[in-house]
């Protein structure tokens, strides 16, 4: 199939310029296209040149050319006016209604909750998330959650960029309606992809953008902690307000987070999509209230899953600012 | 049975040089062979392997050459015939050893036959290994045929005895490999009984120098005089050929070709170290102009040269030497290089003679124009279909990629040496001698501020060969690398002969393998043995 691609630039560039310059985000779009791109431990190379001189690898990729005025207006029909927040059509606290979501999830549990009922009343039958490794210590791994229980079982943040948009393709061919949770990154990536081959939009049926400030290079936080504790035995790690924390088979530790900023991605500096505002729905935490979430509606159908969730009692809102 | 084993002494059968060889070493009633394979030399002693049951001599694949050496003295010093051979790169393996048992001398017969190869066909180099026997003060012998090299191992093994000295047989692939008419000698019983008498003592010192010099004095003596060294042709010829080993063959050939018959004469030098002074001067003080082929350094003419420049000392004329040294005599790729040919004896007896060849035939040009226009396509270097080095260099140059830290893979000789080229994804960094991708390591894997991971490659055979002091230093220098033994049953490269992780020796009996795993895990090392065609290459990964 030939595309219209508008860059003209090709596997040789995308390793040149994005990744061998250190600007890869790790969204993993590029992974799927195709088996010259490899990814372990959130790095992503060019294993092989595949002799084409423009692909979709580099149109799509988020650290290529991004235009977000075109991208605002196909996106949502009009042009970017709130530069801070991005386009949006109102903004909650919410939280999931169901304790034993929020038992699990990082916040409010808002993306989970939303996912499952959105699976229930099969507005969505799948959604690309990110649970872990089974052979790489708190290393995050794409993961196609088809049921509740798959859905619950990914809930909670992982600081690292999980490149989950790897599983996009194979998602697609399992899934009508899919819902993608991805970092602003991986938003964009998706959105440019969808320029590429509109068709992927109509089998999009979601798509829940997180707050992201940066997120930490797996290789390097990994070896941090691995010269402070035994890093094999570790769970998961949490960075509430400032602190480090790192859950073990044995219980928790925290560590000095100063150090620790140091070791993010150098490409999310270059970032300002700290919203997702290409999102149906941005979600993040409040940063005072430990059980609800921020969420920012921005899409009618963002804005039709909110209303119904609410009335279908499986999510609790409340105005944002609180008391305004 | 093999005919080569014939009892029918008398007959003429055609022989590949490496089977005349191994049956001279049966016509002198070797007692003991042992050898490490490599082309060209593996067929001397898979034939010598073959002919064990028949012959009840001892024979064995050992882990390498110098080992393999070793064990022939061993024998030798109660009081057997035995016999190694080898390519090239081994003599430097047994260098060692040869530097010393030259002075201590030895008892039974031993020959070492090395086969070199010129222009490396199968080789990482075309080292001239007959300077190992100048530099060693040990007799040397050059066939110049399949016919004349089974004459010389018989031959060999009688010096031997008479002056206590390992005798060195130089053979080259075009010897070794070529196959010709072999006259078939008696097989006599083995009737020596091992033995090592209160006085046999081999104790290598410098103080024994002077007898070696004495030993070698009494060799030179025997070769003034030796069958292997020839004149052939008028006596009084102005143009003299010298040559040895298959140049010999060819210069006669390219004499015969240009009608020179008349008027060349053919210096055949068969026994060439120590250099026959007496007989060389006395065939070259009368001619005008001589030159030297040989393969593939100047050692004849060297030698030559020198024996000439004391005849100038004493007065004697000697004549103009061309060779090597003068460029005069060279190949395609310059003098001193490759392999000889008989088109090269042409082309220099055309240029300083000013002789001309005879034109090709007809029907020999279309021949040559129907080939030249076929066009065959060249052909990559590849590992063999289904074997599991194409996967093991999938899985590590999947695992060097995806770990992106520019790590570096450490080649070494074997199959595996293909590594470098594009069947191995150019991933080798290194070909050299065996055993020298842990040696390497060991400096890579222990600099401060170097942060590429090192992964060090060997295979099986090369394992017992020249590995384990390279890895027993890793691990106590605690050098950083991953070490991958890339095994495929055997020593591939040259014919699959087994090894000691095989679990089967020379003879084909089964033995108790010595498992590559457990030698390792014996030294402290942490060791995983995996199927590169069903490992994940991220499980694969260098740390």
């Amino acid at each position: 199939m030939a595309y219209s691609l508008s860059l003209h630039k090709g596997p040789a560039e995308l390793e040149l310029e994005i990744l061998k310059a250190g600007l890869c985000a790790g969204c993993g779009a590029c992974l799927g296209l195709c088996p010259y791109f490899h990814v372990r431990k959130e790095k992503v190379v060019l294993f092989e040149p595949c002799g084409k001189t423009e692909g979709r690898c580099y149109e799509i990729c988020p650290r290529a050319k991004l235009d977000l005025e075109d991208l605002n207006q196909k996106v949502f029909g009009k042009p970017r006016e709130d530069f801070v927040l991005g386009t949006h059509q109102a903004i909650y606290l919410a939280q999931s209604a169901s304790k034993s979501i929020r038992g699990k999830a990082q916040y409010g549990g808002a993306v989970t909750g939303l996912l499952s009922y959105a699976l229930d009343k099969k507005i969505i039958d799948g959604a690309i998330l990110t649970g872990y490794s089974s052979d790489y210590s708190l290393l995050p791994e794409p993961v196609l959650a088809t049921t509740r229980e798959q859905i619950l079982a990914c809930a909670s943040s992982k600081y690292t960029s999980a490149p989950s948009l790897k599983i996009l393709d194979s998602s697609l061919k399992q899934c009508k309606k899919l819902a993608v949770v991805g970092r602003g990154c991986q938003v964009e990536a998706l959105r440019k992809r969808m320029i590429v081959e509109p068709w992927i939009s109509e089998r999009v049926a979601l798509v829940i953008g997180l707050f992201c400030m940066w997120a930490l290079d797996y290789r390097k936080i990994y070896s941090h902690l691995a010269g402070q504790m035994d890093v094999k035995t570790a769970k998961k790690f949490d960075i509430p307000y400032n602190r480090f924390v790192v859950y073990t088979e044995r219980g928790k530790k925290e560590l000095d987070f100063e150090p620790i900023k140091g070791l993010r991605r150098a490409t999310c500096d270059l970032c300002y999509d700290f919203t997702s505002e290409l999102a149906d729905l941005s979600v993040g935490s409040t940063e005072w209230k430990d059980d609800w979430n921020t969420l920012i509606v921005r899409t009618d159908r963002g804005k039709k899953l909110v209303e119904k969730a609410k009335s279908g009692r499986a999510l609790k809102l409340e105005e944002f600012p609180p008391g305004a | 049975m093999n005919p080569v084993f014939s009892k029918e002494s008398g007959k003429v059968i055609l022989m590949m040089g490496n089977e005349a060889i191994a049956r001279g070493a049966l016509e002198a009633g070797v007692d003991f062979s042992a050898s490490y394979p490599g082309s060209p030399s593996s067929e001397i002693q898979e034939t010598l392997a073959q002919a064990s049951k028949l012959f009840g001599h001892h024979a064995e694949w050992s882990v390498n050459e110098k080992v393999a050496f070793e064990a022939c003295c061993g024998a030798s010093f109660a009081g057997l015939r035995s016999i190694t051979s080898m390519k090239q790169n081994g003599l430097n393996v047994v260098c060692d050893v040869l530097n010393t048992i030259n002075l201590s001398g030895t008892k039974g017969g031993v020959v070492l036959v090395v086969a070199d190869d010129p222009g490396g066909h199968s080789s990482t180099n075309e080292m001239d290994s007959r300077l190992h026997a100048k530099m060693a003060e040990l007799p040397l012998l050059e066939p110049s045929t399949p016919e004349e090299a089974k004459a010389m191992v018989k031959y060999a093994f009688e010096l031997s005895e008479r002056v206590k000295l390992p005798v060195i047989i130089r053979s080259v692939t075009r010897i070794s490999h070529a196959r010709g008419d072999v006259k078939l000698g008696e097989l006599p019983a083995r009737t020596r009984k091992p033995a090592m008498g209160f006085l046999d003592r081999f104790i290598g010192h410098p103080l024994l120098h002077p007898l070696l010099h004495m030993r070698v004095n009494q060799v030179k003596a025997e070769f003034e005089k030796s069958p292997f060294n020839q004149f052939l042709g008028p006596e009084n010829a102005e143009t003299v050929i010298a040559a040895s080993g298959p140049s010999a063959a060819y210069a006669l050939e390219a004499v015969h070709a240009l009608g020179l018959d008349d008027q060349t004469g053919v210096l055949k030098i068969g026994a060439s170290w120590p250099i026959p002074e007496q007989f060389v001067i006395s065939h070259l003080a009368k001619a005008k102009q001589v030159l030297v082929f040989e393969e593939v350094d100047p050692f004849l003419e060297d030698n030559l040269k020198v024996v000439m420049a004391g005849a100038v000392l004493n007065g004697i004329p000697v004549p103009k030497i061309y060779g090597k040294r003068g460029g005069h005599i060279k190949g395609a790729r310059g003098a001193g290089i490759g392999e000889m040919s008989p088109d090269i004896i042409y082309d220099s007896l055309a240029a300083i003679l000013g002789a001309k060849r005879h034109p090709r035939s007809e029907k020999f040009l279309a021949a040559e124009k129907l080939a030249v226009e076929w066009k065959l396509p060249g052909r990559e270097w590849a590992f063999c279909a289904g074997c599991p080095h194409r996967a093991s260099f999938w899985v590590i140059k999947t695992a060097l990629k995806e770990d992106d830290r520019e790590g570096v893979l450490i080649g070494d000789i074997g199959c595996y040496s293909m590594g470098v080229s594009k069947t191995g994804y150019n991933l080798s960094r290194t070909l050299q001698c065996m055993g020298a991708a842990i040696g390497f390591s060991n400096g890579l894997g222990n600099l401060p501020g170097f942060h590429q991971p090192v992964i060090a490659i060997a295979g099986d055979s090369t394992f017992y060969h020249s590995c384990l002091p390279g890895l027993v230093n890793a691990r106590y220098n605690q050098a950083k690398m991953v070490f991958i033994v890339l095994d495929n049953s055997g020593t591939a490269m040259t014919g699959f002969q087994p090894h000691p992780g095989t679990g089967k020796n020379a003879l084909g009996e089964s033995v108790e393998p010595v498992m590559i795993e457990k030698v390792c895990e014996g030294m402290g090392i942490h060791t995983s043995a995996v199927d590169p065609l069903r490992v994940r290459p991220r499980r694969a990964i260098a740390r």
